[in-house]
């Protein structure tokens, strides 16, 4: 083995290591609440949103959600508040648990969609109903 | 629609012919060539053709199959009804197939030795498509003929979402080619011949997939207001990590042709592009990523098909190139490491390398499931392992152009002095500019130091042919793209700022004033900001409207381009505190004060009751008596006209030979009916029907069953909403048939017009919105002067100014242009071996 190819296996080896602890200090594992609030680093929740606790006062905004559990969580998200907000069944925050609250960097919104539910009833894409 | 669903039967039916014929062709029964051929053609003939129907389908408003009824709507003008045809998953695939088959074509008559093989493990991927195609096929209609469809995701009613898709597209479809070129290689046994005629789909293949990249990138930017133009999302990962991989071919093939060397490797780098690509489309389209990815996938019920698709041809292709693997003699890459081989050497691990980590990335959902909790990986970690990599990439982008092939030039030295000098200043500028952390600085040194060798190089030549610039263009074009990206999103200066109603604001040397929102024909209203900068005016349009299609806000930024940097306007919301506060809500009989006023809403009265059900149009009033301070009493009736001047009347079609039926009005308290019919079978021309009713015309007895409101919430609502006529008919001696004509009310945007009642002290009172169900009214009092303070409505915006973005875009611009002018000469080249050949 020539040295050149020794060295450029050693670069290789080191690149993948430092590349490797990139990656796992990135991960942010999807866990449900309880995991959430005793977890220190990044992590994904997703729950259903309780409408009657949502408030933005246009910097902020703080909702609660609840997971399958049935366990409630307060998310707050300091940045403006996604379009299709009102309309969310479902969030994914991303972000970390600290003193009492979930602090969001980043949320997914999910909303109920159209074609979705027209999925859902297969064969009658139009759903019955009268005048 | 059946003659659709026939033309994907055909083409199935015809690949599976195709390549059972061509497999037979490559194990060398050469008289089935022609018969080969002429299936594999009729199979593209049936996708060209079915793609055109669907087209047709589209333009043509036929609501009655499904996919043209979900993704495309009457309103949409006819650019945007192009772009309906890859709005969902069915016509992406119908698209890709029908690329392939197109592929095939030109495949069939340049392949020579290769013909046979190529085109029996294409023909597989095609009869793949082809199935997914006919389970999920785009022609399925739905029983009942809806008035308008769905419509289009705004977000792709850009002009650059109509070009976009069908050239990723067929980037996509193009790194097929390669793949079965490779898998005709190892069947034949040939590490070598293939190479030559794969050169110019190689590069055909990177230079379309760069380009669709890059558009999408340019929609993002333009379109979606966060800003950026990469964000590391899973559809973007899926079509760069085959780029990555492709572009790695091209360069290993440059090493084979010139010493021999890399055989198996660029045999694994073809079959794995095209395998990625499939990877990519499974994490992206079967749902696994839903809650992961800002896309919201669905799970169309097709993962199956998808993960045996993926099995079948990893299986496959690593099967066959680890049985040929021992067999296959390549010489070494490099004698020296001051050679041209060495670096290009080195790009190729480093463009595997990067697909590898944006592939571990990306599939971090899953691959994390073996672990523990399933995890995504942070935009971050890409940023933080992709910086190294593409640092190394750019010096050895310079290296490999200044070196020659094989090394051992005595003057290589002075070849670098210019390069590095001009480099040294760009990057001491960089730096004194601002660009302080050390690896963005190597990188923009990188890049410039890619720039200016590959300038060096191209103009050092003695004979300077453009037809030989690709390669030099393509990597200079890189180099500028990577200084651009990294001053433009690591240098950026932004700000939220809330802008009063023409009041001016400064801000990073701009002055900004908000002039208030605009109304725009399309119904997206415009939110006007003036920016003076040494007085020089731009009128920032940013849109903000609701769109039904998404249930949300839509935002879209405002851009003042230039050469230096782009001042991106993002607008967040208008906030109207003296709107908000001006509006009460009331009850029938509520009393109320406003300001110093005392309301009494007496009544809800309704004009033409029967036509605001119908939606034929009407009018509410809401009747109010209002007591000023003095004691002063005045009645006044605000009122609502709902209009319905979209009303659209969408026929049914009668059981064969009897035409179509199709509504002229209807009362529906009375529960009648007027139809109409064209006059074929005998059918009269008008007719009315209660509901319940049989009647005899013509040549069949017609049943009018029931109203039926699919969205009464809509209708209510005041939204747009289709009644339908559920019709039963039954022809002379023949089966009953269901049939639904309908009219649409509102289509499009509700219309409705609020008419403002004078008050005794002046100003007006009008409704802002009712609920006639809640007899309740909202009532705007905004026009009633000296009642409140006047707080100007303010609009909330996110300013940013990106330094050097146009390098980005230039650079985009120049390596599209090289990957051009190398797939030029390359197929120029293999068009000339193969009538020395022939």
């Amino acid at each position: 083995m020539k040295w050149t190819h020794a060295l450029g296996l050693c670069l290789l080896v080191m690149g993948a290591l430092a590349g490797l602890s990139v990656y796992r200090k990135n991960l942010t594992p999807y866990i449900s609440f309880k995991d959430a609030v005793r977890s220190s680093g990044i992590v994904q929740v997703h729950g259903t949103l309780e409408k009657s606790f949502t408030h933005y006062d246009g910097k902020e905004l703080s909702f609660r959600i609840k997971d399958e559990q049935g366990t409630m969580m307060d998310v707050r998200y300091a940045d403006v508040k996604p379009g299709n907000f009102d309309q969310a069944r479902d969030i994914v925050a991303i972000g970390r648990f600290e003193s009492g609250q979930f602090h969001a960097q980043k949320l997914l919104v999910k909303c109920p969609s159209k074609y979705q539910e027209m999925q859902r009833k297969q064969g009658a894409p139009v759903p019955q109903g009268g005048v | 629609m059946f003659f659709g669903i026939a033309l994907i039967w055909v083409g199935f039916l015809s690949a599976l012919g195709a390549s059972t014929l061509y497999f037979a062709v490559g194990k060398g029964r050469a008289e089935l060539l022609g018969l080969a051929r002429g299936l594999f053609a009729l199979m593209s003939a049936c996708l060209i053709g079915s793609a055109a129907y669907l087209l047709y389908l589209i333009l043509q408003h036929q609501f009655q199959v499904e996919y043209v009824y979900q993704y495309s709507s009457r309103e949409l003008p006819t650019y945007y009804l192009v772009s309906c045809f890859w709005g969902g998953q069915q016509g992406t695939f119908l698209l890709w197939a029908m690329y392939g088959g197109i592929a095939g074509l030109v495949l069939m008559r340049t392949a020579r030795a290769f013909e046979g093989w190529t085109m029996f493990f294409l023909g597989l991927v095609q009869s793949f498509l082809l199935l997914l195609l006919v389970q999920r096929n785009p022609f399925v209609t739905l029983p009942n003929v809806p008035l308008d469809g769905q419509g289009l995701n705004p977000l792709l009613q850009d002009p650059w979402m109509v070009i976009h898709p069908p050239i990723l597209f067929m980037g996509f479809t193009a790194m097929v080619v390669p793949f079965v070129f490779a898998l005709g290689a190892l069947m034949k046994n040939d590490a070598d011949g293939w190479i030559k005629p794969v050169m110019p789909w190689a590069v055909f293949a990177s230079w379309v997939l760069g380009t669709g990249l890059v558009m999408g990138g340019f929609w993002a930017y333009k379109v979606l207001g966060w800003g950026g133009y990469w964000g590391w999302d899973p559809v973007e990962n899926s079509s760069l990590i085959p780029w990555l991989t492709n572009t790695a071919l091209i360069h290993g093939i440059m090493l084979q042709r010139t010493n021999g060397s890399l055989k198996r490797t660029n045999l694994l780098l073809g079959i794995c592009s095209f395998l990625l690509v499939v990877w990519g489309t499974f994490l992206t389209r079967s749902g696994v990523l839903a809650d992961f990815s800002v896309h919201s996938f669905l799970d169309l019920g097709i993962t199956g098909y998808l993960v045996a698709f993926i099995v079948v041809f990893a299986a496959m292709g690593l099967g066959l190139f680890f049985w040929r693997f021992g067999g296959i003699k390549a010489g070494p890459v490099y004698s020296t490491i001051w050679s041209r081989e060495f670096f290009v050497l080195t790009g190729v691990i480093l463009l595997g390398i990067s697909a590898g980590l944006t592939l571990l990335g990306m599939s971090s959902p899953l691959i994390s499931q073996l672990f523990g909790p399933p995890s995504a990986v942070q935009s971050d970690y890409y940023n933080r392992v992709m910086v190294p990599v593409a640092i190394v990439i750019t010096f050895g982008m310079a290296f490999a152009i200044l070196l020659k092939w094989r090394g051992n030039d005595k003057s290589v030295m002075e070849k670098f002095v210019w390069p590095l000098a001009l480099t040294a200043v760009t990057t001491v500028a960089l730096w004194l500019w601002r660009v302080h952390q050390p690896l963005w600085l190597l990188l923009t040194a990188g890049g410039s130091f890619a720039f200016f060798s590959n300038v060096w190089a191209f103009a050092s030549k003695k004979q300077k042919e453009p037809a030989r610039a690709g390669a030099y263009l393509a990597h200079l074009g890189f180099g500028i793209l990577l200084i651009g990206a990294v001053v433009s999103n690591g240098y950026e200066t932004k700000e939220k700022l809330e802008l009063p109603k023409d009041q001016a604001v400064r801000s990073m040397g701009y002055q900004l004033t908000y002039k208030g929102i605009l109304g725009s024909t399309d119904g997206k209203s415009i939110a006007l900001v003036d920016v003076e900068q040494g007085g020089r005016h731009f009128a920032a349009r940013t849109r903000m409207y609701y769109s039904s299609y998404n249930q949300g806000v839509m935002r879209k930024p405002a851009i003042d381009r230039g050469l230096g940097h782009d001042l991106y306007i993002a607008p967040i919301e208008e906030l109207n505190p003296a709107r908000e506060s001006l509006q009460a809500e009331m009850k029938v009989n509520e009393v109320t004060d406003v300001g110093g006023y005392r309301v009494r809403f007496d009544a809800m009265r309704l004009e033409n009751a029967a036509g605001l059900m119908s939606g034929a149009g009407g009018k509410v009033y809401a009747d109010l008596t209002v007591t000023d301070t003095q004691g002063n009493e005045t009645k006044a009736s605000p009122a609502l006209v709902v209009a319905a001047p979209g009303q659209q009347s969408s026929p049914g079609a009668m059981p064969s030979g009897l035409g179509q039926v199709a509504i002229t009005g209807m009362q529906v308290n009375e529960k009648k009916v007027q139809l109409s019919f064209d006059g074929q079978g005998g059918m009269p021309d008008k007719v009315e029907i209660r509901r319940g009713e049989t009647v005899q015309l013509g040549k069949a007895s017609v049943q009018f069953v029931d109203f039926r409101v699919p969205d009464a919430g809509a209708m209510k609502e005041g939204r747009p909403a289709s009644v339908f006529v559920d019709l039963i008919v039954t022809p002379q001696g023949g089966k009953s048939s269901p049939v639904a004509p309908s009219v649409s009310v509102g289509g499009g945007a509700p219309r409705e017009e609020s008419l403002p009642a004078k008050l005794a002290g002046g100003g007006e009172v009008k409704i802002a919105d009712l609920k006639a169900d809640d007899q309740t009214v909202k009532l705007d009092w905004s026009n009633v002067p000296g009642l409140h303070p006047e707080t100007p409505p303010t609009l909330a915006v996110e300013v940013t100014v990106k330094p050097l973005i146009s390098l980005f875009w230039l650079g985009t611009l120049l390596t599209s242009i090289g990957f051009l002018v190398t797939l030029v000469r390359r197929a120029r080249e293999w068009g000339a071996a193969r009538s020395m050949s022939a």
